[in-house]
């Protein structure tokens, strides 16, 4: 079971990462075809073979001490210019990209106003902050 | 003041399919007065998002189911959180409001989180939940949180809501010692069953005030949980400003009073209910229970049910949490009965002109006594007539001669017709004239036999014939009886006819 990242502009902030087929919603994806081009309002989608687990999981053991936390969204976000030029050309063309997991470790970081700290911090007050 | 709405939900024609993609498409759109407006469609919906990226205006914010729950924890749209929702930075006015929406927490820090960043802007904020069905089974941490450092005001209302917990608050202000806002609680036509609501969280915070204001509310807090008291209080509460108005509660009077400001109307204490659906004993409140928790606090129909037609005093919603009516004087809690709407006996009338009964079509009627006043219809039944045997008078006025005799004894050859219609007919089987035996009198004609007799004095002449076929007759028939001879002037003429 594959992943949609769904990221939001202008800073890559990471809104959603939904299981595969999963419809993002017609605002984002043209008519009732969950895999087609985005759309409008500066929406992304990156597709990963991992699941959504998998991909919270990786990104947060790469980003935090933990080896989980409740969501990958909020916190984190994709700078689209750190991905390689043929996901930059896809995102150009129809809004969304593959890529792997080590693609998406290698562009992302903290969601503007949040920190390694301040998502411990949630984390811990909402029990989800896995060791 | 714009208002612009969106869907969230798993289905194809939803907007966005989580509240936080919304969120995010519409964090940056508001100008000053302006409604955002989330339709959530039916399932579950994860409200765990991170919202401090709003506009900061004065800005409304409105979630609402699609459909109804229908007062079943199990149906529509419910807020199921795996994180909080938290809009950690708002320096302007805020209103929060929940419609028809199912709370299921679990027994984590889930919240509602309200903040600012600012602790000297004063602002108003407002959270509102109508008709919404609340479950937090946590025992320490709210659904709604407010950590406000600033003055100002935080209003917060339920209306036609169940708040049930295990002891937990479902509300609680302040957060830290520095929250600064007074915190206001008004409470109408709720269930309450073991979901507190604190005031004063920190012992050390005495800069604001707060207060609880029930309304035609059902309260009930086990005694092992804040000493059995709905609102939780510390040395640096005010309580100021509350009141309790045709409330029902397990509370003692003087833990009730404690919190309603000694400001009570009708208010009843120490009352046991049952949850189990059983009948109440007179002075009980009995819901319909089920298995809990989320249980079914619909009330149980009996005229022993203390909340049932309650309230007298308080203003209570026109519909409860189901959308049902409210008659004059109401029940107490989220739930309208069906007991204590009563039909006067007698006899009622409807009005059946719009009603255009017809056999071909099916008619839905509701079910109910009712009383109903049809206006019989003309029909047209088809009788079988017989004709009597026996002497049957013909009126013969209309009879008139065709042409003028040349002498008042002849009568005027021609055509008279008998119609049929002024047999009398009786009931019977058939419609035959029975064979037999026609007499035709009349009063004058030329005739050879008997002799003409010029006379005024009125004469006879008897003719006679007979048929013997039966004749079927219907309406309209008419039996023509030929008078042949030289003209009369103006004679009288009898016709008999006799069966036989």
């Amino acid at each position: 079971m594959s992943t949609q990242l769904v990221t939001h502009t202008p800073d890559g902030v990471v809104c959603a990462a939904l299981q595969d087929g999963v419809h993002a919603g017609k605002a984002i994806v043209s008519g009732t075809s969950w895999d087609g081009p985005v759309t409008n309002e500066g929406w992304c989608i990156f597709d990963l073979v991992e699941d959504p687990q998998a991909v919270r999981q990786s990104v947060c053991q790469a980003m935090l001490t933990a080896s989980d936390i409740s969501k990958v969204y909020d916190y984190f976000a994709v700078a689209d210019s750190r991905l390689p030029s043929s996901a930059q050309a896809s995102l150009a063309a129809t809004g969304r990209a593959s890529i792997t997991i080590d693609q998406l470790l290698a562009a992302t970081g903290f969601a503007p106003d949040w920190s390694a700290g301040l998502v411990q911090s949630v984390e811990q007050e909402q029990g989800t902050w896995s060791s | 003041m714009a208002t612009v709405t969106k869907t969230v939900g798993a289905s194809d024609s939803a907007d966005y399919a989580t509240i936080s993609l919304w969120y995010n498409a519409r964090r940056s759109q508001p100008s000053s007065g302006d409604t955002e407006v989330c339709i959530l469609e039916d399932g579950d919906h994860d409200w765990s998002s991170w919202q401090g990226g709003w506009a900061d205006v004065n800005l409304t914010i409105k979630f609402q189911a699609e459909n109804s729950h229908g007062g079943v924890w199990a149906n529509g749209a419910r807020i199921v959180p795996t994180g909080q929702m938290s809009l950690p930075s708002r320096e302007d006015d805020t209103t929060i409001e929940f419609i028809d929406l199912v709370f299921d927490f679990p027994a984590a820090y889930r919240p509602l989180y309200l903040a600012t960043s600012s602790t000297t802007t004063s602002k108003t904020i407002n959270v509102t939940l109508t008709r919404c069905l609340a479950y937090n089974a946590s025992t320490n941490s709210p659904i709604i949180r407010n950590g406000n450092n600033a003055p100002g005001v935080t209003n917060i209302t339920a209306t036609n809501c169940v708040l049930e917990g295990e002891g937990g608050q479902w509300y609680d202000v302040p957060y830290s010692s520095s929250t600064a806002t007074d915190s206001y609680v008004v409470l109408t036509a709720c269930t309450v069953r073991d979901a507190i609501i604190t005031l004063q969280r920190h012992t050390s915070n005495s800069t604001s005030n707060g207060s609880v204001v029930a309304n035609g509310c059902l309260i009930a807090i086990d005694s092992s949980m804040n000493g059995g008291q709905m609102v939780r209080l510390t040395a640096n509460s005010y309580a100021r400003g509350g009141s309790s108005v045709d409330c029902i509660t397990t509370e003692a009077e003087a833990t009730h009073d404690n919190w309603a400001d000694n400001s009570r109307t009708n208010a009843t204490y120490g009352v046991t209910f049952n949850i189990d659906g059983s009948a109440p004993a007179s002075g009980e409140v009995s819901w319909v229970g089920g298995s809990g928790p989320k249980y079914d606090f619909s009330l149980v129909e009996n005229a022993n049910n203390l909340a049932i037609g309650y309230v007298t005093n308080a203003t209570m919603p026109s519909g409860d949490i189901e959308g049902n009516v409210r008659p004059g004087s109401p029940d107490a809690g989220a739930y309208q009965s069906a007991t204590s709407v009563s039909l006067t006996p007698g006899v009622g009338s409807l009005t059946t002109t719009s009603l255009t009964p017809s056999v071909s079509v099916a008619t839905v009627l509701t079910p109910g006594v009712t009383a109903l006043s049809i206006t019989p219809s003309v029909a047209t039944a088809v009788v079988a007539t017989n004709l009597t045997p026996g002497l049957a008078a013909l009126a013969t006025t209309t009879l008139a001669p065709s042409a003028t005799a040349t002498s008042s004894v002849f009568l005027t050859p021609g055509t008279v017709a008998l119609s049929t219609t002024q047999f009398v007919p009786v009931a019977g089987t058939g419609h035959s004239l029975t064979p037999g035996f026609a007499q035709l009198v009349v009063a004058s004609a030329e005739a050879p036999s008997p002799p003409i007799v010029d006379s005024s004095t009125p004469r006879s002449v008897i003719t006679q014939g007979s048929w013997s076929t039966t004749t079927d007759f219907v309406a309209g028939d008419e039996w023509a009886v030929t008078i042949s001879g030289a003209a009369a002037n103006a004679p009288r003429v009898r016709v008999q006819l006799i069966f036989v």
